[in-house]
């Protein structure tokens, strides 16, 4: 009796300290739920404008339903798919080509002293704070027709010029470059950050026992990043059918001939819609965009949590 | 523990040749770019005009700098409002993050599942423009503030999500061992949480220091006042400006009989961007050290 | 504990000052004299007068309207985005410049109801108005019988005029004052090419338009209307115009259109002085002075041709109420008193004396000569034509009241079009009307540089990719509507 009765009142207190614990932790968290809550979902009333013909002087409530008008133009014309599936190429190559790079480049600053680290990590960053606008005159200079730099050496060597705003072929690998060149220094502050959380511990451990550098790489310090690198990828994967405007609108100067290898959903619509001011239409292309990122990253976490539990995002 | 990092690499030196190389390498193309910035903001006009942009100006030129500082208030309006707007942005942010991240990092709350849900959410669906516009101007009323350019910006789903991955490293023994002394959940997480993430909690306040100083939207949707203005949307309007003289729109306004509206020069151009980031590269240095090789976790431990 | 009492002190705080922010409101509807909120694109990006100009002007109005006006300006290449947000959210404010274009046009927001009938507050208040502006254009403005905006003064013809480089004209003896059409360009060209190797013979010129009278159809690109047939047919249907398209992709490929066309900014190419034709800078001079100012060098202009016959938009221009204005009357007052009394206008546009522009000669009477203040020294400057009486400017660099009486004989030769008071309910055409737009916009520069690989197979394929689009079934309705409209009438 009494051992059933000390299990009860023990089962309470578990319970009481349950309670007191996750109590706690949620006033924790409060202040962070109240702001997204304003910020972020206030404003989700908004998802239901691209089931409406919108009329600002009725409102969002008021305007009339119009079901699936607005998703029509979407599937319009033929052309939109060669820009989703730009979009999707691009995204997944920027995704994985880029995980890999930063990965790598945070590993190598790992091993440097604080000061070869500062002036490396401080050169890296740098791209991220030229817009895209002026990246792409950056660009221009490499690729300008008569003063481009790559031009006067291809014609140094006795080739000749290449017009590179009018050939498509070339773009995939142009866009992937410039890509990896803004974001690699901003990516791989996240990956460093990780490891300089590590426990130094495991090295020096890994060190008596006579692990090389690349040995302590693949069993110490990726395994030990590997729940970050999975959260970066599942995020990633959310944003796969958004194409970055800035970079394929201003880079590329806009060439009509590049659209080919270079239009993504978001160009596509900008161009689209530049005649028509439609809030419906406009709203559809973000609500779709972010439907099909939803799913991807609900089954991407499916399966990580089939695989690891441990390293899903929820 | 210093001592210990060095001697870990000690031994290890001569292997790092190839790697400095290959760093060397990206670290030159990435600060290439910004030089090449650099130096034409100090060319004139015709010899951009002339020869292009180029590292080394053949003539050194303060021309275009003379231009972008003709009426020095307004930049220096602009600069307080994205330092003003950066430094409470970055604390707020950092602590809001902090405090959501480690919540949901802890695989024993309850309610982790749904608000990481909650939180993820946000970083997929928006309302768009025009909700946030009415939410921002006619519910909060603030257009035209300086909480405007910060708010809406202020707890950042990713941001949450990468604390957690971090958090989630943190040995729950650490914690265990303070439960058992009696510590509340707030206690743990301020005083000893807090103080083994200064990596992550540098990290994240980075990123908040580079969104706020790069953001401009903001100012376009919120600010009609133009001493509220930020820098980089000086920036901004002078870049998108040029493309917009290209533009039909403009055409058309030309065609109507609008007089000519000058394009802002190329060097102008290079020299705004100068003065839009050149503040924060120079300071980005003295601040590295913070989240490079921080404390580590297990160092607290011992 | 003291970090999150902090926090919420600071958020507390902010909560407050938001409130505070918003109490402004109420407090000053309190106040006798309201406050007209006005969006205006900014003309340039250094507006620092703003202030003295308000206070200057709001002197007057106050006195003579009871009301005191607050510009906001937005800057011209961000209008269109924010304007659509300010709309769409059915924000208050009191007037707004309607534009030609698609953020705060007439034409598109007579769809949705932005714009408030002024029809009685102008026929009340808005008498010198009415004295001055084009009697033609009060049509283009009023749809389902309600005005919903001023319109301002204007150009309201298209010119198309070609602009040559001085010193090379006369360096080749060119003798560009006889130049009627394209072809008589192309010796030009041939000499240019062969002496002048770092010169761009020509970039981003419009041909004459054809003889026959095809007018836009306004908002839905690709198509024109037939003014003598009577209907609406395709772009390049029409001969001229893929005889242009032919001919330019001709000039592409011997080189007197540049190969880098296509990324080639136009505007801020001719200001290195490369270009040997260029699209004149928006007005056609004798002497060329408006180029010669906005390209950098002494430049010549010739007109090639005038597009006469005008559709409604181009009177589209003017100042519209918003719907959410809580004093209608008072904005209608103060448009009045600024087309009425020429220094309050020409105040909006030049700025303040002294700090923005002097006076040449003439002050204190109706026409003075004024000298604004030039480039990075500028801190004020608003178009005429955007804020309304555009005959009414004083002389200064920006025009002369030579180049104004031209434009108001042109604007008196013009023949409206046809269809130019057909409102189409597009509402069954829209997403039709969004595929053309894609493909017309990613067309568009290619076929204005005839930069296209092969001219046959780009037209061929441009085709297909307008059939896809629908255009068909858009012409179909649009010349359905027509005729009904024409048996209305």
């Amino acid at each position: 009796m009494k051992i059933i009765k000390n299990k009860i009142s023990l089962g309470i207190r578990n319970e009481i300290t349950h309670f007191k614990k996750n109590w706690q932790l949620t006033a924790i968290a409060i202040p962070a739920i109240i702001m997204i809550f304003i910020f972020n979902y206030l404003p989700l009333y908004g998802l239901i404008i691209p089931f409406k013909n919108y009329i600002p002087r009725l409102g969002i409530a008021g305007s009339e339903w119009v079901g699936l008008q607005n998703f029509e133009f979407l599937i319009k014309t033929g052309t939109i798919w060669d820009a989703v599936f730009n979009t999707l190429a691009y995204n997944l190559v920027f995704l994985f080509v880029g995980v890999m790079i930063e990965v790598c480049v945070a590993l190598m600053l790992y091993e440097l002293s604080k000061k070869a680290v500062k002036v490396y990590q401080t050169a890296m960053l740098v791209p991220y704070f030229l817009s895209w606008v002026v990246v792409a005159y950056v660009l221009n200079t490499l690729l300008d027709k008569q003063h481009g730099i790559l031009n006067n050496i291809i014609t140094f060597f006795g080739g000749s010029e290449i017009m590179w705003y009018n050939e498509p072929k070339y773009w995939p690998v142009i866009i992937i470059l410039s890509y990896l060149w803004k974001q690699v220094g901003y990516g791989a502050i996240v990956y460093l950050a990780s490891l300089s959380g590590l426990d130094s511990a495991y090295f020096e451990a890994a060190k008596i026992y006579g692990a090389t550098k690349l040995q302590q790489i693949r069993y110490i310090s990726l395994p030990l990043i590997r729940p970050v690198i999975t959260i970066m990828l599942i995020l990633g994967i959310g944003k796969i059918m958004k194409g970055d405007f800035g970079l394929f609108y201003n880079v590329t100067m806009d060439s009509p001939l590049l659209y080919p290898t270079t239009d993504v959903i978001d160009t596509y619509v900008y161009r689209s819609l530049m005649n028509v001011s439609d809030l419906g239409m406009s709203s559809t292309t973000g609500f779709v965009q972010s439907v099909v990122g939803f799913i991807l990253v609900i089954t991407t976490n499916h399966i990580v949590n089939k695989i690891d539990p441990s390293n899903a995002l929820f | 523990m210093s001592k210990k990092i060095l001697s870990r690499k000690g031994p290890d030196k001569t292997n790092l040749i190839p790697v400095h190389m290959v760093l060397i390498i990206m670290g030159v193309l990435c600060a290439g770019a910004f030089l090449l910035v650099l130096g034409s903001s100090f060319q004139s006009e015709k010899e951009i005009q002339q020869f292009g942009y180029s590292i080394i100006p053949r003539d050194f030129s303060l021309e275009a700098y003379k231009m972008v500082f003709t009426f020095p208030e307004m930049i220096f309006d602009a600069y307080f409002v994205t330092f003003i707007t950066t430094v409470i942005g970055t604390v707020l942010g950092v602590f809001l993050s902090a405090s959501a991240g480690y919540v949901i990092s802890r695989s024993d709350y309850r309610y982790n599942r749904i608000l990481t849900l909650y939180i993820f959410f946000t970083m997929l669906f928006s309302g768009g423009l025009v909700p946030n516009y009415i939410l921002m101007t006619q519910w909060l009323g603030l257009k035209n503030s300086i909480w405007s350019l910060i708010l809406p910006n202020i707890v950042h789903a990713w941001y949450i999500m990468l604390m957690k991955g971090f958090f989630k490293a943190i040995p729950e023994a650490m914690m265990e061992s303070a439960r058992i002394d009696g510590a509340s959940e707030l206690r743990i997480f301020l005083k000893i949480v807090l103080p083994v993430s200064t990596p992550v909690l540098a990290t994240v306040a980075l990123f908040y220091v580079l969104g706020y100083w790069n953001e401009w939207f903001l100012s376009l949707m919120y600010i009609d006042d133009q001493k509220l203005i930020k820098l980089q949307y000086l920036l901004m309007q002078i870049l998108k400006k040029t493309q917009f003289m290209n533009s039909e729109a403009a055409d058309a306004m030309t065609a109507s009989g609008m007089p000519a509206t000058e394009i802002p020069t190329l060097n102008v151009r290079m020299a705004t961007c100068v003065v839009a980031v050149a503040p924060l590269l120079v300071v980005f240095p003295f601040v590295q050290k913070y989240f490079v090789k921080g404390v580590t976790v297990g160092s607290v431990k011992e | 504990m003291k970090s999150i009492k902090k926090l919420i002190m600071t958020i507390s705080a902010a909560a407050m000052l938001a409130a505070a922010v918003a109490g402004c409101g109420p407090a000053k509807e309190a106040d006798e004299i309201p406050t007209l909120t006005w969006y205006m694109p900014k003309s340039i990006e250094n507006m620092s007068s703003q202030q003295l100009v308000e206070d200057e002007v709001n002197k007057i109005f106050e006195k003579e309207v009871g009301a005191r006006i607050k510009l906001n300006l937005i800057d011209n290449a961000s209008w269109v985005e924010k304007m659509n947000v300010v709309i769409n959210s059915g924000e208050e404010f009191d007037l707004v410049f309607a534009d030609w274009g698609n953020a705060t046009s007439v034409r598109v927001n007579a769809e949705k109801g932005t714009y408030m009938d002024i029809k009685d507050l102008v026929e009340k208040y808005g008498q010198d108005i009415k004295a001055k502006a084009d009697p033609r254009a009060w049509q283009f403005m009023t749809f389902n019988d309600q005005l919903l905006a001023v319109p301002s003064q204007g150009k309201y013809v298209t010119e198309i005029g070609w602009t040559f480089k001085k010193d090379l004209a006369e360096k080749y003896n060119f003798d560009y004052k006889s130049v009627k059409e394209p072809k008589d360009l192309e010796p030009y060209f041939d000499t240019l090419l062969a002496n002048e190797p770092g010169i761009i013979p020509c970039l981003g010129i419009s041909f004459p338009p054809p003889e026959k009278a095809y007018t836009d159809v306004v908002g839905i690109p690709g198509v024109m209307f037939d003014e003598e047939q009577e209907k609406y047919i395709k772009y390049y249907d029409i001969p001229e115009y893929r005889e242009e398209a032919r001919l330019k992709h001709e000039w592409y490929k011997k080189g007197y259109i540049p190969a880098d066309a296509l990324t080639l900014n136009n505007a801020e190419t001719y200001r290195t002085g490369k270009v040997a034709v260029m699209k004149d800078a928006g007005a056609i001079t004798e002497d060329g002075s408006k180029s010669s100012a906005s390209y950098g060098f002494p430049c010549a202009d010739i007109r090639v041709g005038v597009k006469n016959t005008v559709n409604g938009d181009t009177f589209r221009g003017g100042q519209a109420v918003s719907i959410t204005s809580k004093h209608p009357e008072k904005a209608v007052q103060v448009l009045n008193l600024i087309w009425k009394d020429p220094y309050i206008s020409n105040t909006l546009a030049y700025g303040i004396e002294d700090v923005d522009y002097v006076y040449e000669s003439g002050k204190g009477t109706d026409n003075p000569t004024v000298i604004p203040k030039e480039g990075s020294e500028r801190t004020w400057a608003l178009w005429h034509n955007y804020i309304g009486p555009l005959f009414d400017q004083w002389d200064s660099s920006w025009n002369s009241t030579e180049a104004l009486q031209k434009m108001q004989e042109m604007n008196n030769n013009l023949t409206i079009s046809k269809q130019s008071t057909l409102v189409f309910d597009t509402s069954s055409i829209k997403a039709e009307i969004a595929a053309l737009s894609e493909v017309r916009k990613a067309s568009q520069k290619v076929f204005a540089n005839g930069a296209m690989p092969d001219f046959d197979s780009y037209m061929a394929e441009y085709e297909n990719k307008l059939a896809d689009a629908g255009i068909d079934k858009v012409i179909d309705e649009l010349n359905r509507q027509y005729r009904e409209y024409k048996a209305a009438k």
